[in-house]
């Protein structure tokens, strides 16, 4: 199973490093408009604040990089038969999926040590601030691939590659809309449930929250392996044939 | 291995196979032909289970997880060389392999540095065959694999799937060419109209049709119906 898994991981890798404009998307653009803002408020921010701008950036490059290079990637393989072929070669749906998560699980962790990099620049933080960020780097080995289950019911919906860009564009902003969650407590629970911007941002919370931390850490624990058990279900079912093959 | 009674309807309502009988022998190479468009494809992705497979009517088939299954124009990956994607195969196939590229047949030893994406049509589909052709299934689709190859290369192919099944393992192809078959190790089945039209091997294909050229006995068996 896992020299299976290495060996088209290996591929994948290939695949990954290739595409180069996809970094546009998920570490320039962010990257710039944290100049930007930096540049356009006040520089006299406090820790709290500093967080709450950090998880902001860091759940767009999470989740531009699993609907741009994971879930997009598994759909347009299954149109142009390539799923087909590879599942065929290995045996397993999920080990083609996993073959993609986990490079660009790394590429993703590479792009937000960059972006961290750039914010400790610019913010010049203090040593509690840096020990956050590690520590959320760190965590996002676990996000990331729960992420990546978050959204894999998409690979379920019978879509087109043509209107793949449209959708997950939408679905990146609604999801960063949702992500902040509201007053009312009952339903930044379901955010966190529905929403995988929601539940990166929950997860990181924990580490400063100051009310409903035990209700935020059975919500995130409930739902992330909830997703995972799910999302494996969606990805060994999910089917070979193109949308628009006969 | 068997079909039985198997109807199917497309999602447009036109009517593929109409209580399609069908029987594929194991000691030789069963060869699918018929006009473009009769469902040859859609068939083979009924028996490899890509489309769910009617336990009632399809007999003795192998589980998805031994089949090997080659789909008819789908690439591999243009960035790899021929070795490292024969190599990724292997890698999957035997774990702790020692394959090297003096183990490629020899048509491909030439090129084995050669990015997949270099390659012409007719390279790139010979990748394809030995890839398929090292896992170690019991049956094995392909999906025109000749496809593309000049008479020499597609005649490697057929010696190379005629291989695999004299070391036991089941082939059901399809194809349009036809200057390969050249003996009884072939099983033709031919579909027309959603039925087999005719099934045996190719000498009894001939006689039936009365000539010595499987070209014109294809012609005649699609003129007849």
């Amino acid at each position: 199973m896992f020299k299976k898994l290495s060996a088209l991981s290996k591929f994948e890798v290939n695949i990954a490093l290739d595409d180069k404009g996809l970094f546009i998307y998920t570490l320039v653009f962010p990257a710039l408009y944290f100049i930007y803002a930096f540049f356009s408020s006040s520089h006299d921010l406090t820790n709290l604040a500093i967080r709450y701008h950090l998880l902001g950036f860091w759940s767009y490059i999470i989740l531009s990089g699993i609907l741009n290079q994971v879930i997009t990637a598994m759909i347009s393989m299954r149109e142009n038969n390539f799923l087909k072929m590879f599942t065929f070669i290995s045996g397993d749906r999920r080990l083609i999926f996993y073959a993609n998560l986990i490079p660009q699980t790394l590429v993703i962790q590479a792009e937000i040590l960059i972006f961290d990099i750039i914010a400790a620049v610019f913010y010049r933080p203090d040593l509690e601030i840096l020990e956050f960020m590690f520590a959320c780097w760190l965590l996002n080995f676990i996000i990331i691939p729960v992420v990546a289950f978050y959204t894999s019911f998409l690979l379920a919906i019978p879509m087109r590659t043509q209107t793949l860009g449209v959708f997950m564009t939408g679905y990146l902003l609604l999801a960063l809309l949702l992500s902040y969650g509201t007053t009312s407590k009952l339903l930044n629970i379901l955010l966190v449930i529905i929403n995988p911007s929601s539940f990166v941002v929950g997860v990181y919370s924990l580490f400063f929250a100051q009310t409903d931390l035990m209700t935020t850490l059975i919500t995130v624990s409930v739902a992330g392996l909830a997703y995972v058990i799910v999302g494996n279900v969606i990805v060994a079912k999910m089917s070979l044939n193109s949308v628009i093959s006969r | 291995m068997e079909i039985k009674d198997f109807t199917y309807t497309l999602p447009d309502k036109r009517q593929l196979y109409d209580h399609l009988n069908a029987h594929f022998e194991d000691d030789k190479v069963n060869i699918l032909l018929g006009p473009n468009g009769v469902g040859k494809t859609t068939l083979l992705d009924f028996i490899s289970t890509v489309k769910p497979r009617d336990l009632s009517s399809f007999e003795g088939f192998p589980a998805f997880k031994q089949i090997a299954y080659q789909i008819q124009g789908v690439p591999f990956i243009y960035e790899a060389t021929v070795y490292n994607t024969i190599k990724m195969v292997m890698d999957i196939q035997t774990p702790n392999n020692r394959f090297t590229k003096a183990d490629l047949p020899d048509v491909l030893q030439k090129v084995a540095d050669v990015k997949y994406g270099k390659l012409s049509g007719g390279q790139r589909q010979l990748v394809i065959i030995d890839a398929f052709s090292r896992l170690n299934r019991q049956l094995y689709l392909f999906d025109e694999p000749e496809s593309g190859l000049d008479p020499r290369m597609a005649q490697v192919v057929m010696q190379r799937i005629q291989q695999l099944n004299s070391e036991g393992k089941k082939i059901i192809l399809t194809s349009h060419q036809f200057q390969n078959i050249n003996n009884d190790h072939y099983h033709l089945l031919f579909l027309k109209d959603g039925k087999i039209r005719f099934e045996g091997s190719p000498s009894e294909f001939l006689k039936r049709e009365g000539t010595s050229d499987l070209v014109q006995a294809y012609i005649k068996t699609d003129e007849d119906q």
